[in-house]
C-alpha cells in the first residue's frame, strides 16, 4: 500500500518540518563561547595583561578600593585583586580542563571495557555504583581529606566524582552497538575489534560525552571553588577564586570588591560552560531540550 | 506496592554495606596513612602516635582492619574522635538536627517555589515568563551557593540588619530565635537548587504536555487547570520526584559549605573540620550519617516514584 | 449540523508560516457518516483536532469558521468550547496506546467526563453508567477493567475504552474518529465499525471517520472526502466515488487497494509513485503534479486548481478532470466489499 500505515502524529510531523534547524550552530553555544573565550584569553595571557604579581604582599597597599592603579582593588595583604583574579582563572580552567581530560580518557577506557567484556562490567559497575551513592561534594571532601589539599589532588577528586557518569554513557552506547547488525557485518569481513570501536562505535558516543564533559567542566569549577573555600582545595597563597572568597569573608563589611569579584568570575565561568553544554545537547537532540540532567 | 516496598527496603542493606566499605577504603587505601598526615599537620608526640595507631588498628593489615572495623560501625560505633575525644556517634547526634533542619527546610522551600515555577514556565513556553525563568534559573545554577550566602549576609544582615549574619540557636531558645538564624542559610541553599528544579520540572512538563493523552484530556472538555494539574502533573511527578531526590542529595553536599558560611554547627561543618584536621573516625562517621540521610531520602523517592507510576508498582 | 468553512491552519516555519490545512470546507449532516481519506501527513488528523480546537502548539487556526448547530466553534469562549468537548462533540484519537493517561485507572478516565459534564450525577451512578457503556462497546467484565491501568490492557480494549470515553455522555452529536480501527486486528475492526454504524443509526449521530483505508470507507461511510497536502481534492457520495473517481490521486489510492476477488495475487500492488510533498515548499501549481500520471506541465504547474462541482455533490480539485479517461480498473466497489 502506498498509504503509509505508520501514523505520523502532528507533533512529529511538525518536527520533521523543522528538522533542519538542529544542524545550525546553537545560540546558547555562541552565547556561552562569547563569555568563555575572554575568560580563557585572560587566563592564558595573564602575565601579559598585568605586570603585578598575584602573590606579592605589600602592607602599605592593603584593602584599597578599586582605582586606576588597582581596577579591582587590593586585598588584606595588599595583593592586586585583578592580578589574582586573572591567575585564579588559570587555576579554575586548569582544574576543569585537567579533570575533564582525565575523565574523558579513563571514562571512555573503562566505559568501553565495561561495555565489551561482561566480567569487567560487573566490577566496573560496582565501582561506579558505590561512588554514586555519596552526595557529590561529600565524596570530594572525603577524597581531599585522604590525599591532602593540592591543585593536582583537586583534579583527581573531581575526576573520581565525575567519571561514573561518563563510564555509564560510553558503556550504554557500546552495549547498544556491540550487537548491532553493522557491527556483526563488519566483523564477518574481518574488521578488528579495536578498529570497530574507534571508527564505528565511539564516534556515536562522542556527542553525549561532549555534552557531559562541558557540564562536568562547569561542575569542576564549582567544586574547586568550594573545596578551596573550605581550605581543602588549592592551598594558599595560590589565588584560587574559592580561597579569595574565603579570605574576603572577614571584610564583607568594609571591602565589597573582595567578595563580589571572584564570585562573579565563578558565576560567569559556570554559566558559560552550562550554556555550551545545553546548546550542544539541543544540537544533538532538539527533543531533549533543557532537560538539565546534572 | 507492598511487595515493591519490601523489596526496595531489603535492597537497602547491601547499599549500607557498600557505603561503609567505600568509606573505609577511600579514607585508608590511599597512600599516606592518616597518621603520617596527622604528624605532618600537628605537633604529635611519638607516644600519642603509637596510641592512635593502636586505637585505629593501623598496625594491622588492611583487610583485618576492615573486618575489625565493619562489625563495630554496623552497631554504630565509629570510635572516638581524635579531636573532640568523645565518641563519634555522640558528636554526630548533637550536630545532626542542625543539618536536618537546614536540608529539610531548603528542600521544602525549593519544591514550593521550584515546581510551580517550572510548571508555569512550561505552560508559558516560549513567552517572556519562560525566558525570564530560564535566565534566573541558569544564573542560580551557576552561582556558587557559598558566595550567594555572603551576598545575602551583606544585604540582609549587614546593610538592612534584619537577620543575624551567622550562628545557631536550638529551638529551646524559642521558635523565632531558632528560625531567624535559619532563614538566610535556607535561602542561600534553596536559591542554588531552585534553578535545577525549575528546569527539570519545566522539561518534564513540556514533554508530558505534548503527549496524546493530554490532547485527549482536553478533548473530554476538562478545564485547562485540571488538564495541567491532574493529568500532566501526575505524570510529570514521576520525573519530578527523581529531581527532588537529586536535589536533596545535592543539598546535603551543599549544606557542608552553607554550614561553614553561616557558622551552623551541623554535620557538614563537622565533616569539614574533621577533613581539615584529619580526624578520621569523625570523618568516617560524619560522612556515613550524612550519606545515610541521602540514602533514606533516595528510598523514599523511589517509593514515591512507584506511587506515581502504576507500571512500576505492578510489574517490578 | 457541522459546517467547516475555509478553514486554514498554519504552523510557524523557518521562512514564514507553513499552511498545513488550506481553504478547507466540509459539512456533515445529522446522522451522516463522512469518510475522510488521505496519506499520513496530509492533515487529516489535524483537521480532526481543529474541529475541537485542539491544534497542537505552535500550530494555529488562522482563518475560517466551524459552525456547529449554527455557532462558530472558533469564536466561543474557552469555557463554552469545554462544554461542547466530550459532550456534544467527541473525538477518538488515533493512538490507543498513547491516548490514555498511564497513571490513572480506566474507570477514572471514563467517569471523569461525567464529573465535568454531568456534575449532578452521584459517584456510583457515574460508575454504573461507565460500566454500562463499557459493556455496550464490547468490553468484557467491565467491573474488572474499571479499576485497571491502561498498561494492563490490550490495544483492542484500550481502543474500546477510548470509545467509551467518547460516548459516555450519551448525547454526542458528532463523533470524530481518527483511525479508530488501525491498531486493531481485522475481526475487532469489523466489530467496532459495526458498533459505529449502530450507534450512528440509534442516535442520529454524525460521524467523521478518518482513515487511510479505503475499504473501511467503502464499508461504512455515506460520503467520502479525499485530502491531499492539506487540501480537499475530491468529495462525493460513496457509490459515485468508487465507480468514477475523478482525481488522479483518488485513483491512485484505489489502485493501491488489495484486490480481493478476481485476479490471482500480483507480485506487488501498484503504488502511487513519489511521496507527500513538503508543505513548507509547495510548488506553485497543483501539489500532486509531481506524482500525477496525467499531469501536463503547461496546464498544471501555474495555478492551484480550484474545487469544482462535477455533478451533483461530486467535487474535484483538478485542472484536467475533463480529459482524464474514465476509471477502468476493476476496483472494489461498495458492493463488492
Amino acid at each position: 500500500m502506498s498509504t503509509d500505515p505508520a501514523h505520523i502524529l502532528p507533533e512529529s510531523f511538525w518536527s520533521s518540518l523543522s528538522g533542519a534547524r538542529r544542524f545550525r550552530l546553537n545560540g546558547m553555544v555562541v552565547a556561552g563561547s562569547l563569555i568563555l573565550i575572554p575568560l580563557v584569553l585572560m587566563a592564558v595571557f595573564a602575565s601579559f595583561l598585568t605586570f603585578l604579581d598575584p602573590l606579592s604582599i605589600d602592607a602599605s597597599q592593603k584593602l584599597l578600593a578599586p582605582s586606576w592603579a588597582h581596577p579591582f582593588g587590593t586585598d588584606h595583604f595588599g595583593r592586586d585583586v585583578l592580578a589574582r583574579t586573572m591567575y585564579g582563572a588559570q587555576i579554575s580552567l586548569r582544574v576543569g580542563f585537567g579533570s575533564m581530560l582525565l575523565t574523558a580518557l579513563f571514562g571512555i577506557l573503562f566505559g568501553v571495557i565495561s561495555g565489551w567484556y561482561n566480567l569487567a562490567d560487573v566490577i566496573i559497575g560496582r565501582f561506579t555504583d558505590s561512588l554514586m551513592i555519596f552526595p557529590g561534594f561529600v565524596l570530594a571532601i572525603m577524597i581531599m581529606a585522604a590525599i591532602g589539599p593540592s591543585e593536582l589532588n583537586v583534579i583527581i577528586s573531581v575526576t573520581v566524582l565525575y567519571i561514573p557518569r561518563v563510564i555509564r554513557t560510553v558503556r550504554a552506547s557500546v552495549v547498544e552497538f556491540r550487537d548491532a547488525e553493522f557491527v556483526e557485518a563488519a566483523r564477518t569481513v574481518g574488521v578488528g575489534d579495536f578498529r570497530l570501536l574507534f571508527l564505528h562505535i565511539l564516534p556515536k558516543a562522542a556527542g553525549p560525552v561532549m555534552v557531559q564533559l562541558s557540564f562536568g567542566f562547569a561542575w569542576a569549577v564549582l567544586v574547586e571553588a568550594g573545596l578551596s573555600f573550605l581550605g581543602l582545595g588549592t592551598p594558599p597563597p595560590a589565588p584560587s577564586w574559592g580561597s579569595m572568597i574565603s579570605d574576603a569573608r572577614d571584610f564583607i563589611r568594609s571591602a565589597w570588591w573582595l567578595i563580589t569579584i571572584p564570585g562573579c568570575m565563578i558565576t560567569l565561568a559556570v554559566l558559560s560552560l552550562n550554556l555550551i553544554g545545553d546548546g550542544l545537547r539541543d544540537m544533538l537532540d532538539p527533543r531533549l531540550q533543557s532537560r538539565g540532567e546534572l | 506496592m507492598l511487595e515493591y516496598t519490601l523489596r526496595r527496603v531489603l535492597s537497602f542493606i547491601p547499599t549500607i554495606l557498600i557505603t561503609l566499605t567505600s568509606i573505609f577504603f577511600i579514607t585508608r587505601l590511599i597512600p599516606g596513612s592518616p597518621i603520617a598526615a596527622l604528624v605532618g599537620h600537628q605537633a604529635v608526640g611519638a607516644e600519642q602516635i603509637d596510641e592512635i595507631t593502636r586505637d585505629l588498628g593501623l598496625d594491622q593489615p588492611l583487610l583485618s582492619q576492615y573486618l575489625d572495623w565493619l562489625p563495630k560501625v554496623l552497631t554504630g560505633d565509629f570510635g572516638t574522635s581524635l579531636f573532640y575525644s568523645e565518641p563519634v556517634v555522640d558528636v554526630v547526634a548533637e550536630r545532626f538536627p542542625v543539618t536536618l533542619y537546614l536540608t529539610i527546610f531548603s528542600m521544602i522551600f525549593t519544591i514550593v517555589i521550584g515546581i510551580p515555577l517550572g510548571i508555569y514556565a512550561a505552560i508559558r513556553r516560549g513567552r517572556f515568563a519562560d525566558y525570564a525563568s530560564n535566565v534566573v534559573s541558569s544564573l542560580g545554577m551557576a552561582m556558587p551557593s557559598f558566595w550567594l550566602g555572603f551576598l545575602l549576609i551583606i544585604l540582609f544582615a549587614v546593610t538592612l540588619g534584619w537577620l543575624p549574619a551567622s550562628g545557631y540557636r536550638s529551638p529551646d531558645f524559642g521558635i523565632w530565635e531558632w528560625l531567624r538564624r535559619l532563614i538566610l542559610p535556607v535561602a542561600a541553599q534553596s536559591l542554588a537548587q531552585i534553578g535545577l528544579v525549575v528546569r527539570m520540572t519545566r522539561a518534564s512538563m513540556i514533554e508530558v504536555l505534548g503527549q496524546e493523552y493530554i490532547t485527549m484530556a482536553r478533548a473530554k472538555g476538562l478545564p485547562e487547570s485540571r488538564v495541567v494539574l491532574k493529568h500532566a502533573l501526575k505524570n510529570a511527578m514521576t520525573q519530578i520526584t527523581t529531581v527532588i531526590g537529586l536535589t536533596f542529595a545535592l543539598g546535603l553536599g551543599g549544606s557542608v559549605i552553607i554550614e561553614n558560611v553561616f557558622a551552623l554547627p551541623g554535620l557538614g561543618q563537622l565533616i569539614t573540620i574533621a577533613a581539615v584536621r584529619r580526624d578520621y573516625p569523625m570523618l568516617e562517621g560524619g560522612i556515613f550519617y550524612l550519606t545515610l540521610v541521602a540514602l533514606v531520602v533516595n528510598l523514599m523517592v523511589d517509593l514515591g516514584y512507584a506511587y506515581f507510576n502504576p507500571r512500576i508498582r505492578h510489574t517490578r | 449540523m457541522i459546517e467547516i468553512q475555509n478553514l486554514e491552519v498554519q504552523f510557524p516555519g523557518d521562512s514564514g508560516p507553513i499552511t498545513v490545512i488550506d481553504d478547507l470546507s466540509l459539512s456533515i449532516g445529522k446522522g451522516e457518516i463522512l469518510g475522510l481519506v488521505g496519506e499520513s501527513g496530509c492533515g487529516k488528523s489535524l483537521l480532526a483536532k481543529s474541529i475541537m480546537r485542539l491544534v497542537p502548539a505552535p500550530g494555529k487556526i488562522t482563518s475560517g469558521e466551524i459552525l456547529f448547530n449554527g455557532d462558530d466553534l472558533l469564536t466561543l469562549d474557552e469555557s463554552e468550547i469545554q462544554c461542547i468537548r466530550g459532550n456534544q462533540i467527541s473525538i477518538i484519537l488515533q493512538e490507543p496506546m498513547t491516548s490514555l493517561n498511564p497513571v490513572f485507572t480506566v474507570g477514572n478516565q471514563i467517569t471523569e467526563v461525567l464529573a465535568i459534564h454531568r456534575p449532578e450525577m452521584k459517584k456510583n451512578e457515574r460508575r454504573q453508567r461507565a460500566l454500562d457503556v463499557m459493556k455496550r462497546v464490547g468490553i468484557e467484565s467491565p467491573d474488572l477493567r474499571f479499576d485497571q491501568y491502561p498498561h494492563e490492557l490490550s490495544g483492542g480494549i484500550r481502543q474500546r475504552v477510548l470509545i467509551s470515553i467518547a460516548l459516555i455522555c450519551g448525547d454526542v452529536q458528532l463523533l470524530v474518529a481518527d483511525e479508530p480501527t488501525t491498531a486493531l486486528d481485522v475481526t475487532i475492526q469489523a466489530q467496532i465499525l459495526d458498533l459505529f454504524v449502530q450507534l450512528q443509526a440509534e442516535h442520529q449521530m454524525a460521524l467523521l471517520l478518518i482513515t487511510h483505508d479505503l475499504s473501511v470507507i467503502a464499508q461504512t461511510a455515506h460520503r467520502v472526502a479525499v485530502m491531499y497536502a492539506g487540501r480537499l481534492v475530491e468529495i462525493a457520495d460513496v457509490a459515485p466515488l468508487f465507480e468514477n473517481p475523478l482525481h488522479p490521486y483518488t485513483r491512485g489510492l484505489m489502485r493501491s487497494l488489495p484486490q480481493i476477488e478476481t485476479r490471482p495475487r500480483k507480485s506487488h500492488l501498484p503504488t502511487i509513485p513519489g511521496t507527500v510533498p513538503n508543505l513548507a515548499d509547495l510548488p506553485a501549481g497543483c501539489p500532486f503534479f509531481d506524482r500525477c500520471e496525467y499531469g501536463r506541465e503547461e496546464a498544471c504547474t501555474s495555478t492551484v486548481p480550484r474545487l469544482e462541482e462535477v455533478s451533483d455533490g461530486h467535487w474535484v480539485r483538478c485542472h484536467l478532470w475533463r480529459e482524464i479517461p474514465r476509471f477502468a480498473s476493476a476496483t472494489p466497489t461498495a458492493r463488492s466489499l
